[in-house]
Parts: structure tokens; sequence; C-alpha cells
């Protein structure tokens, strides 16, 4: 690690005088703010598409009414009400305003903006309309985000925002009510994004729950919430559990949506398997997919498929909970065996070819997987005369078939999340940070780097199977082509996009990144790309992750100054926690 | 025996790209320790920006199938542009995470890998292009076999690149800088080298000898593809690692003895599994001997 010069500092130092100045010189009076969230509300208001047809001189919207018209208004709304009432707010307010808030009213500002902004973009790239068809609603309302954002950035002094703290207790009812209306905010976001059918309104949606969430993270309600969430896990988890539980009866017989959180609930499984290896252990697998694949494989060979070359049938419980996680792990220490003693980085290129020679093998092994054509027509477990198919009738309450799948995916990431937890509690688990953070000091410690990196493998490797497993039953159908190094590169973009090493992080990137291409099926062309770019933006500027852990953040974080200071602190034994 | 002569003949003809591409790998490896996944996209672009630069010429200057004028046209735009975007990876993902943990560039290699891949996928094309026959389509006979003149002239272009590049290394003080800083960073820096400088030249370079290796692929198999970027690079850093990486010389002679397994493994297992095959050179030279053939050397 080469340490920066002072020599290297001093452009540095320039550069941000100069931005300095020229922050200065585009500074706004802090009454921007309202003003401009208030242009917002009227830009909310005004024509954001013009047709060409005029009744009585009036412009009436098109064809594009059918596109999200009134629900991107909605959001833009939504924004603008929030950065008016914040801005006026800090504008009658007497005390001095805090950077915290400088960087909240920005957020705010760019979330007014990007709504509209998205919105002329997508009418002119993926609508074909042309300019001046675009009202005058939308340009307003980008003003008024534009004013917004410059007030909230005449406040801020410094880059970054000063430290938060976690909420202290006030009485355990404040306690309970904070963790009540957040995860209720929480689940009304979820079913609301569900139900918001439209593209291009669910893109203003996302913008601007972004902007809010952006926003309310600067504020330090998250970290604030960490305080009350901590306090009272047990209530917290279970009345997630209760809202998950409910969630099948909120769809009135539409199942799609319940498939595809059940989808979801797989990938967070699978991509909690991952955090394991990438995240505790710092071990970048790029063949993950291998041995979701082995599982899935497993599950199909063994549960009585239709079309099927081999089947020996082995009850699904036993198969999802022992079976196909086995073997997946077992192939998961074949695999790390020899490679594991290997540096880190040739780790990633073997697994990358690790996880090719799999589909490739399942493709060319005909007698067994059927090639190309996979394994289809997998029936849904049955015990006795009941199948998970039928679904489940309590009372007057019906759940469908998938519905079913996801109260199992729910207990199998409640058990593997006790798991990790308590692993990562363990000696294994603090040996996994060790070996992740500096290998050469862990070997010195005692710890035996191989075995606990084989350990880290296998584990991973396990929750891959499970999840494989359930995959297969849940599509009804195995192939090589649904376990390319696309999928593993996804699992990836989940754990990191979600926050490295932090299990309910991992589980909130795995969600949005199944539920977003749902949503956006019409852009399903660039999804990809997006992910790629996503990546790299991810770790030039978050790499922390959406939730990090606080450990991981430091980490990441760390310049060579805090790096020092940090390494510094292993040695002190007593900060160990 | 002819047919041993034969799949030797391709195989050392599919070599001398994969040696192209994996000179970038082995380069770039030994002067800042990371794999440069997005390498094999820098491949696959240069095969691109060989197919674009060639209708372009067919279009305005009328170029038809085989032209020596076109050919060469060809090559140099590849190797003038494929740099700049081996650059600009080295400049706005790497450099800014060149102090970060380990795992923080890879991912934003992988990632780039992946945007670059898509860039093509979604704004050009998804399918397979045919690749025009740039080369004189003239084949011979030696010791049995039948020998393409392409490929003669494949396997001499990348002998003659790589012999350029060494010489350049040993001899030069931008090479005499290279390696030190492939050495030692710190040091280097003291001594006057600008570090940054280096590292850029280090990604030009090797862009530059995959964009070549992207146009000799483009002709050798007929076709190219948005995705042939990430089977090639991986291929070539097998043969990085075969021949010991950050090993100059072990990357060539990896790079030929692995198109030459692999045409004998296609061969005699049957083709669908050549790929299998490749990979599996690479775990077992990394279970039997990590350092690979020649051992692992700084540069040079």
């Amino acid at each position: 690690m080469a340490a920066p010069t002072t020599v290297a500092r001093a452009p540095a130092d320039a550069r941000a005088e100069t931005l300095a100045r020229l922050r200065a010189r585009l500074r706004l009076p802090l009454v921007a703010a309202p003003v401009g969230g208030l242009t917002g509300m009227v830009g909310s208001y005004l024509y954001w598409t013009v047709s060409t047809v005029r009744v009585e001189g009036v412009p009436l919207s098109g064809r594009l009414v059918d596109f999200g018209f009134t629900g991107v208004r909605l959001w833009s709304l939504v924004t603008a009400v929030a950065a008016a009432a914040y801005g006026g707010l800090l504008v009658a307010r007497r005390r001095p305003r805090t950077d915290r808030q400088g960087q909240a009213l920005v957020r705010l500002g760019i979330g007014l903006a990007a709504v509209p902004l998205l919105w002329i973009l997508t009418l002119i790239s993926f609508l074909d309309a042309e300019l001046n068809r675009v009202g005058p609603g939308p340009w307003v309302t980008l003003a008024g985000g534009v004013l917004v954002w410059l007030a909230g950035r005449g406040l801020l002094t410094a880059p970054r925002a000063p430290a938060v703290e976690e909420w202290p207790q006030r009485s355990l009812l404040v306690d309970l009510a904070l963790v009540l209306v957040a995860e209720l905010a929480a689940y009304l976001v979820f079913l609301v994004g569900i139900a918001v059918d439209d593209p291009g309104e669910f893109l203003g949606f996302f913008v601007a729950v972004t902007a809010l969430g952006a926003t309310l993270s600067a504020l330090g309600v998250f970290k604030g919430l960490t305080g009350p969430f901590s306090r009272n896990t047990g209530a917290a988890i279970g009345l997630l559990a209760l809202l998950l539980l409910l969630f099948p009866l909120t769809q009135a017989g539409n199942t799609f949506w319940i498939q595809v959180t059940a989808q979801a609930g797989l990938f967070v499984l699978a991509a909690l398997g991952l955090n394991i290896v990438v995240g505790s252990a710092g071990l970048l697998d790029l063949g993950y997919v291998a041995f979701f694949a082995i599982g899935a494989y497993t599950a199909a060979l063994t549960g009585n498929a239709l079309l099927t070359n081999l089947n020996f049938h082995i009850p699904f419980l036993l198969v999802l909970f022992v079976v196909s996680p086995v073997v997946a792990a077992i192939f998961g220490v074949l695999l790390g065996a020899p490679t594991l003693r290997l540096r880190g980085d040739y780790l990633a290129i073997v697994t990358l070819g690790f996880g090719e020679i799999v589909r490739i093998t399942l493709n060319n092994l005909d007698v067994v997987t059927r090639g190309p054509n996979g394994i289809s027509s997998i029936p849904d477990p049955a015990v006795g005369a009941w199948s998970i198919g039928d679904g489940l009738a309590i009372g007057g309450l019906k759940v469908s078939g998938n519905g079913v799948y996801l109260y199992l995916e729910l207990v199998l990431i409640a058990l593997t999340l006790t798991v990790i937890y308590r692993l990562n509690a363990s000696r294994i688990g603090r040996a996994w940070v060790a070996v992740r953070e500096d290998e050469v000091a862990a070997a010195a410690m005692g710890i035996n780097t191989t075995t606990i990196k084989l350990l880290a493998f296998a584990a991973g490797a396990w929750f891959a199977g499970m999840s494989g497993a359930m995959n297969a039953h849940l599509i009804t159908q195995v192939s090589p082509d649904s376990f390319t190094f696309a999928i593993s590169v996804l699992i990836l973009a989940m754990v990191v996009l979600g926050g490295l090493g932090n299990p309910p992080g991992v589980a909130l990137g795995a969600i949005i990144l199944t539920f977003l291409p749902e949503k956006l099926r019409e852009f399903s062309d660039i999804r990809f790309l997006v992910f790629g770019f996503a990546l790299v933006l991810m770790m030039r500027f978050r790499p922390e992750g959406l939730l990090p852990s606080a450990r991981r953040r430091r980490e990441l974080r760390a310049t060579d100054e805090t790096a020092a200071a940090e390494s510094q602190q292993l040695f002190d034994v007593r900060s160990g926690a | 025996m002819d047919e041993l002569i034969q799949q030797l003949a391709n195989g050392v003809t599919k070599g001398s790209y994969y040696a192209l591409i994996a000179l970038g790998y082995t380069m770039v490896y030994g002067i800042i320790q990371l794999i440069n996944f997005a390498h094999g996209e820098v491949f696959m672009l240069g095969a691109f920006i060989g197919l674009w630069t060639f209708n372009f010429g067919a279009s305005t200057f009328g170029w038809g199938g085989t032209s020596l004028v076109a050919l060469v046209v060809v090559l140099l735009m590849a190797m003038l542009v494929t740099p700049l975007i081996g650059v600009s990876l080295e400049r706005f993902a790497y450099r800014p995470l060149r102090h970060a943990p380990r795992l923080a560039p890879l991912i934003t290699a992988l990632g780039a890998s992946f945007a670059l891949q898509q860039m093509v996928a979604v704004f050009y094309s998804r399918s397979f292009l045919s690749f025009p026959d740039l080369f004189p389509n003239i084949a011979f006979q030696l010791a049995g076999a039948r020998i393409q003149l392409l490929w003669v002239f494949m396997i001499g272009l990348a002998l003659l690149l790589t012999f350029t590049l060494t010489a350049f290394i040993r001899t030069t003080r931008l090479g005499k800088a290279m390696r030190a800083t492939a050495e030692d960073q710190d040091t280097a820096r003291l001594m006057g080298i600008n570090v940054d400088q280096i590292i850029a030249l280090t990604f030009i370079i090797g862009s530059a000898l995959a964009g070549v290796g992207g146009v000799m692929a483009g002709m050798y198999l007929g076709q190219v593809n948005f995705f042939m970027g990430f089977i090639a690079g991986l291929k070539a850093f097998t043969a990085a690692v075969l021949g010991g990486i950050g090993n100059i010389g072990g990357a060539v002679l990896g790079a030929f003895l692995l198109g030459i397994l692999e045409t004998f493994g296609a061969a005699y297992l049957g083709g669908q599994w050549q790929d299998v095959f490749a990979f599996g050179v690479l775990i077992l030279v990394l279970v039997f001997r990590p350092t690979g053939l020649l051992g692992e050397r700084v540069s040079g």
C-alpha cells in the first residue's frame, strides 16, 4: 500500500478549494428550497404530455395517458410536497442548520428532478415521442428540483454528513410504535410497488421511493431506527413474519406476484449463502450458480419428474434439507480443497471455470440430464394425498400453491438466518473475518486458513443446493440455460448491492434485484447492462452496499490513515467485540 | 499422422490469438495484481472495431473481400481504438480503487466486463456476424496437413508482436520503468517513475495486443459475437496461468500449449467438451503447479 505523498495531495487540495469557491458562488438562499418544492407541486399539476389534438384550443393529453401519466405526476407531487414542507420547516426554524439537513435537501432535489427527467427520457427514447409532445409539467418540475438541490448544496460545508447515532430508548411503547410504523411503511411500499403495473409509472414510483429513502438515510432515520430494532429484535421479527405470512392473502387470487415473491425468496436464500463466501470469508466465488444447479438437478432427479431419464425417488423434505445441500457441499469441497490454498484472485477464475464446466457437463451428459432439454414436469412435492400445488385453506382463507412455497421458504430463510448469525458469532465466524481481513495474521494466530476457507465454501454451497432444490420444484423444470454465468453475476450483484457481509442487506438486495426486472420487463434487454454498470458504480461510490454492516463499511471505506488506525485496533484485545 | 499434424497446426493457430490476449492479462497482473476480467471484452471489441472499420471502408472506399490495404487499416484501427477502452477502464474503474480491499477491483472488473459485453449486445447486435475474409484464401500442403496461409500469418504476427514487446520491456527506458513498477511501486515512485503513467501504459499495450488478437480471431473463426470475449478471455487467462502469470514468455508458451491441448482434446473427446477441457487444465495447473510452467516472474 502506497501512502499518498504530500506532493500528490496538493493538487487535490487545490481542486477542493476551487470546488468550494464554485459552490459558494452557486449558493442560493435557503428560501429557494420551499420555493423549489412549490414549483415542483405546480409542475405536477401542469400538462406532462401535449397532444397534437386540440379541443377548443386546449391541448389534450393524447395516447400517452395510458402510459403512467397520472402515476408519474403523483410521485413527483409526493417528492415536491416533501421538499416544500421540509424546506419550509428549515426556513422557519431559528436554530442553525446542519450539513445533514443540507444533504437531505440535496437528495430531495435530485429525486424531484429525476422523475421528470426520466419521464422525458422514457417518452423520447422508448415511446418515440417528439420533444414538442413533452408538456410544460416535467420542465417546471425539473426546475423546482434543481432549485431545491442548489439550496441544499448551499447548506453543505463538508462533503460528507457527520456521523449519526442510534435513537436512545424513550419508552418501550415508543420503541414498539417506531418498529411497527417502520415495518408497515416498508410493507406498504412493497405492496404499492407490486400494485403499480405500468412500467413508466413504476419508474416514477421507484425514483420517488429512492429519493425519499436517500433523504431519510441522510437525516439519520435508518441509523436511528437500528436502536429500537436492536432493542426489540423479537417483536420486529415476529411482526415481519406476520406481514409476510399475510402477503399471499393481499393478492386477491392473483398468483403472479406470489410466484415472483417465491422466486425472490429463493434468491434470498442463495444470496445469503454466497454472502458467507464473499461477505464473511472474502472469497470471490464466480461460479456460485454451479452449486445452485447441482442442487436443482439433484432435486429434479429425485423428484418423480415426468420427463427424465433417471429417477430415484426420495421424499422432498429429505432432498431439501439433506440430499441436495450435501451433494452441493461435496462439490464445493471437491473444488475448494485443491484451489483454496491459492491466492484469492485465482479462486475467482477457477470458480468461474468450474461454473462453466458444470453447465457444459449438464448440457452434454444426455444420459442423465437430457442435455439441453433439461428435466421437466417436476411435480409439486406431495405428502400423502396433499401436494403443495393444492394450496392451503385455513378457515375461509385460501393460499395458493405458490403461497405454500413462499411459506416453506420463509421457514428456510428463518433457519438459514439463525444458522448464519450463530455461525458469525462463533469461533468459525470470527475466523472467517480474520482470514478476510488479513490471511497471514490469521494464520499466525493459529487459524488453519485452508480449512476455514473450505468451510465457508462448503457452507455457501450448502445453501445454494437448498435453494436450487426449491427452485426445481417451484418452476417445475431444470435446464442448463437457466444456470449461466449471468446468474452467478446476478447473485453476486444482490450481495454487493444489499451490503457485503450483512444478511438483512443481502436479503434486501435479492428482493430488489428479483422484483426490478419483473417490474421493468419493458427494459429487459438492458437488464444485464445495468447490472454491469451498477457493480462498477457501487464499488466506486458505495462499496458497502445499501444496508452495510458497520465493520464492512469501515473496512471498505478505509483510507490509508483509517486503515492504519484499524489495524492498530486489531492489536487491542479489548476492542475485539 | 497426417491428422495429428493437422490438429497441431489448428492448435498452434488458435494459440496465436490466445497468446495476444494472454499477454495483456499477464502484464496487468504482473504490475497491479489484478485479474482484469474486462480484458476478454477488449479483445471482443477489437474484433468488432475491425468489423466496423471494414464495413465503413466497404461502404466508403468500396473495399472488396480480400485486400491487403483493408487488412492493414483494420488491424491498425483495432490497435488504436482498443487502447482507449483499456485506458479508460483503468482510469475510471480501477485507479480509484487501487488502495481498496482486493475484492473491490475484482468485482469492478467483473462489472466492467459485463457492461462492455452488454453494450455491444444492446446497442449493436446479439447475433453472430460474419467477419470478412481480409486475408487471401490460400492453402498449401505441408507434411500431409492442409495449412491456410492465414494461419502462418497469424502465428507470425503473434510471434513478431511478442518479440517486439519483449525487446521493448528489456531494452527501453519505459520498459525498465515498467519492470521497476511491477517489482515495487513505492520504490519505483521514489526513483522518479510516474507509476500512474506506467500502469496506464501497461493497459495501452495490453489492449492493443488484445485488439489485434480480436481481428485475428475474427478472421480465423469467420464470425464474431458479443459473447466471444468471455470464453476466449478465460482461456487466455488459463494460458497465462499455465505459463506462469506475470511472465511474458510463459504467457505465449502457455497460449500455444493450451491451443494445442484444446484442439487435441476436442478432436479425441468430442467438440462439445472442448471448453471443459481447457478449464480442467486450468484447475489441474493450479493444483499441481500454481506458479506455472516457467514460474512466476514479474515482467520481461
